[in-house]
């Protein structure tokens, strides 16, 4: 009878310990994993299991962003290459333009951030009006860009409603407000952080206020909460100022007042003539010893005006020569 | 449980020689059957005078074929009957019956019963071992500081925990079985162990890290015991005592059923000791008292069992019936099949040895009227926390019940064995969906492994889940360092002040106090992978 009570009994031990055996094999506690491993080190995890992208790291950087917009990029890099063979130097910034309507260039984003940089989308709310935006007509498209920005887990910075304060655009001064356009832009901020697509950093981009004095900047600021650049645009005209305190110092000193955001040239590019060569060199110069200054994005397409570099030899030159300089340009952070 | 031996003694005359292949009865032949006898004092031995086993049956003509044979003394010589003879005589005589069914313990239908049990039990490991994920708070919580044994549970981890858990629970399904078999059969015993063990809260507490699975396998030790006992001098009840005094500093809810284990010591003795059986059930009652109230006095009172709460009575009870129900319905049909009789009628001759009636009312009222404890006593406080597990402990006392009952309702000789399959697997099913819709532990990994990344041994964290991150994050954190979360203005005002480095909550949209909150960046928002398990993503704030 006891030998019988004791084989049973060590049948149910054996498939206990090896039930209980599978179940530690199977090693189903994915929290105390993460707890241990580094999120990037672990190859066997699946995608959904990654840890979004911070960009924290990418708000204040050590070294100046190179940035570039070229024709074609950053949905091919070619473009991008063969820039970076032109100047010397590979940029890690790559603007690119969407607009209100168009899917996120989600493919972009993953070359430039495979080829060691950050996309920088400047979004244009062409249609439908910013009205239509700050009033949550437009959620589904809006959830839907946030959404697809976050599955890509990578960086991105986004420019919405830039040069705001011109009214050359129809989300300009013309046609909409400045409440109307910190509605709109606060709503899609809330948006994004609702659906989770923390892997943004967005930027606030003002044309230089020299051609528009009349119209104060500071209405059009969504607060610190909601922005982590200012992005200032402003081109080196034949006819304009000529120094990079003249050109960006009025709007910086305006801007400083109400927030103390880091600034980046978000786009410029220096009209080609007698000139370009010392503004290039005032443009470089400036952003290099500017500690508040995060880099530059150089457009380089031929609009209105032939803005590519190297359409100037002397000013190529200067620009190959001082972009060299180890200030400028650095790998994003894998993680 | 041995139906090799079905129908024996009614066979015609015809198949006398069939009949005699049994052995004649002989008492010592019978010692593994002495458990089985539940309500006994000693052997049913029907009379056995020499001049009725002359007697020939009605109407017959016998030769005599086994002459040779030793069985050959029981058959009378050839001679014509003639008178009918009314009540025939068995050929041989079986031991004491047990009450409710037909059935003989030997060791080969005992032998049988262990390989079944084995069976339910290794189906009771597989419904816990379907449920996993990640630790719940109140888990974490148990692993890092609550009660005296987490040091050494701590040690084992959380798998380790909740293996020890599971273990408990088969050991308390083993010693239903054993309770079960005890008071009615092995047939009852099998059928209430299967019930049991596809319960909701079987599964959940065989997988939940903390006390419970402990303090319901000292119940059921207990319970055990009683019925071990129930032939027994009143006083050897003191052996149940430690385990039942034991129970509700494991889990506090194991108290409400104290009262109901000193009525089951009493009705359980009844029987065997008249007036004794009172006895036994005060000394019970006393001692356990006695321990209970040492306990309280040396480790104070436990804490969290009367706390009033919000939850609609209705909605408790019927959460209550949803987890129960089945169970006690099962219980209360064998209640009533008892009731009105104390056995089947497999072997009608047996009816002598039953419990009277008052006494099987008494039994049927008890076990059933312990399952509604712990629901009615929620539904009075208004509290619904961890229902679906409390309501396993008043379970494990209707189970003998249920038991019962489904060896009624398959009939007599498993007349209708469908019925007792298709109670089982009307059970496993709706324990199965019910225990995966339970056992939904926050899916954490991706919150610890974006606050593993922010956090180091200074800071101060305000989360929804301390515990769960205390506990995981216990390298590099201090568990002083995780404060809860509160919503409103109490949230309002800790992130104005922003007294915290990281803000961890578990919220469907950002709160207001967040929204447009310069101290505080968005750090990631984190979704669990089981997109239909109604959980609220993570959503993770840093100090700008």
């Amino acid at each position: 009878m006891i030998r019988k009570t004791l084989l049973a009994l060590c049948v149910a031990l054996t498939c206990l310990a090896g039930g209980s055996g599978c179940g530690v094999l199977r090693g189903d506690d994915p929290a105390a994993r993460a707890a241990r491993e580094p999120a990037a080190a672990s190859s066997s995890k699946a995608p959904a299991d990654e840890l979004p992208y911070d960009v924290t790291p990418l708000l204040h950087p050590d070294k100046k962003y190179f940035g570039v917009a070229v024709d074609g990029a950053p949905s091919s890099m070619k473009p991008v290459d063969t820039f970076a063979r032109t100047v010397g130097k590979k940029p890690n910034l790559v603007g690119s333009y969407s607009s209100w309507g168009d899917g996120f260039n989600a493919k972009g984003a993953e070359n430039v951030f495979h080829d060691g940089g950050l996309m920088y989308v400047s979004w244009e709310p062409f249609k439908p009006g910013l009205d239509k935006i700050a009033d949550g007509s437009q959620d589904t498209y809006i959830k839907k860009y946030a959404k697809s920005v976050r599955e890509t887990n990578v960086p991105v910075a986004i420019s919405f409603g830039h040069e705001m304060n011109g009214h050359w655009y129809p989300w300009g001064t013309k046609d909409t407000t400045a409440a109307t356009f910190v509605k709109a832009w606060r709503h899609i901020h809330d948006v994004f952080q609702d659906v989770g697509a923390t892997n943004v950093v967005w930027a606030w981009s003002p044309n230089v206020i020299n051609p528009v004095p009349s119209v104060k900047l500071k209405p059009y600021w969504p607060g610190d909460a909601y922005v982590d650049w200012v992005g200032i645009v402003g081109y080196w005209t034949m006819t304009g100022a000529h120094t990079f305190e003249t050109l960006y110092g009025p709007t910086r000193r305006q801007i400083a007042k109400f927030t103390d955001k880091p600034v980046l040239i978000s786009e410029t590019s220096a009209e080609p003539g007698e000139r370009r060569r010392a503004d290039v060199r005032a443009l470089l110069g400036g952003v290099e010893q500017d500690d508040g200054v995060l880099g530059f994005l150089w457009f380089n397409i031929p609009k209105r005006a032939d803005w590519r570099i190297q359409s100037s030899p002397l000013a190529l030159a200067e620009f190959k020569r001082l972009i060299a300089d180890d200030a400028f340009g650095f790998e994003v952070p894998r993680s | 449980m041995s139906t090799d031996q079905q129908g024996g003694g009614w066979a015609g005359p015809g198949r006398q020689d069939w009949r005699q292949q049994y052995p004649p009865y002989d008492e010592q032949s019978y010692d593994d059957g002495q458990q089985g006898q539940a309500y006994g004092r000693r052997p049913y031995i029907p009379q056995q005078q020499a001049g009725e086993r002359e007697r020939p049956l009605a109407g017959q003509q016998y030769a005599q074929p086994y002459r040779d044979e030793p069985e050959a003394e029981y058959h009378v010589p050839e001679y014509t009957v003639l008178e009918p003879e009314p009540e025939p005589e068995p050929g041989y005589v079986l031991p004491e019956v047990p009450v409710s069914s037909w059935s003989v313990d030997n060791s080969r239908s005992a032998g049988i019963s262990r390989g079944v049990l084995v069976l339910i039990l290794l189906v009771q490991a597989g419904l816990s071992y379907r449920l996993d994920g990640s630790a719940f708070a109140q888990e974490a919580k148990f692993l890092m500081s609550d009660g005296r044994v987490s040091g050494l549970v701590s040690g084992l981890g959380l798998e380790g925990a909740r293996t020890l858990s599971l273990a408990w629970a088969l050991g308390a399904t083993a010693l239903l079985f054993g309770a079960t078999r005890l008071l009615f059969n092995s047939r009852a015993g099998l059928a209430a162990a299967a019930m049991y063990s596809v319960l909701e809260s079987t599964a959940f507490t065989g997988r939940y890290a903390s006390l419970h699975s402990l303090s319901l396998f000292l119940l059921a030790t207990a319970l055990w015991l009683l019925a071990r006992t129930r032939q027994s001098h009143p006083a050897a009840v003191l052996l149940a005592v430690p385990f039942a005094a034991l129970a509700p500093f494991a889990a506090y809810s194991a108290a409400l059923y104290l009262r109901t284990m000193t009525v089951l010591a009493v009705l359980t003795a009844y029987r065997f000791r008249g007036v004794g059986a009172f006895v036994r059930g005060a000394l019970f009652a006393a001692a356990t008292g006695a321990l209970c109230f040492a306990g309280v006095a040396l480790g104070g009172r436990p804490s969290g069992w009367n706390v009033h709460g919000t939850d609609s009575a209705l909605a408790v009870l019927g959460e209550s019936a949803k987890w129960g129900g089945v169970l006690l319905l099962v219980a209360l049909i064998g209640a009533v099949g008892f009731v009105r009789r104390a056995r089947m009628g497999e072997m009608p001759w047996a009816e002598g040895s039953a419990p009277g009636a008052i006494r099987r009312s008494a039994l049927g009222l008890t076990m059933c009227a312990t399952a509604l404890i712990a629901p009615l006593y929620q539904a009075w406080l208004g509290n619904d926390s961890s229902l679906h597990i409390h309501v396993g402990f008043g379970l494990l006392f209707a189970a003998p019940m249920a038991g019962l009952g489904i060896s009624r309702m398959m009939g007599a000789h498993f007349r209708y064995p469908q019925i007792g399959i298709m109670i089982y697997v009307a059970a496993l099913v709706i324990g199965m969906a019910q225990s995966r819709e339970l056992y939904r532990p926050p899916d954490s990994a991706g919150m610890i492994g974006a606050l593993r990344e922010v956090v180091d041994a200074k800071g101060s964290y305000l989360t929804d889940d301390p515990e769960i991150s205390a506990y995981y994050l216990r390298a590099r954190t201090k568990p002083a360092q995780w404060h809860r979360a509160a919503r409103g203005t109490a949230l309002a005002d800790v992130v104005k002040k922003g007294s915290y480095d990281v803000i961890a909550l578990r919220d469907a949209s950002v709160p207001a106090a967040l929204r447009g909150n310069g101290n505080y960046r968005l750090l990631a928002v984190l979704r669990p992978s089981d997109k239909d398990g109604g959980q609220e993503p993570y959503r993770i704030w840093v100090k700008r």
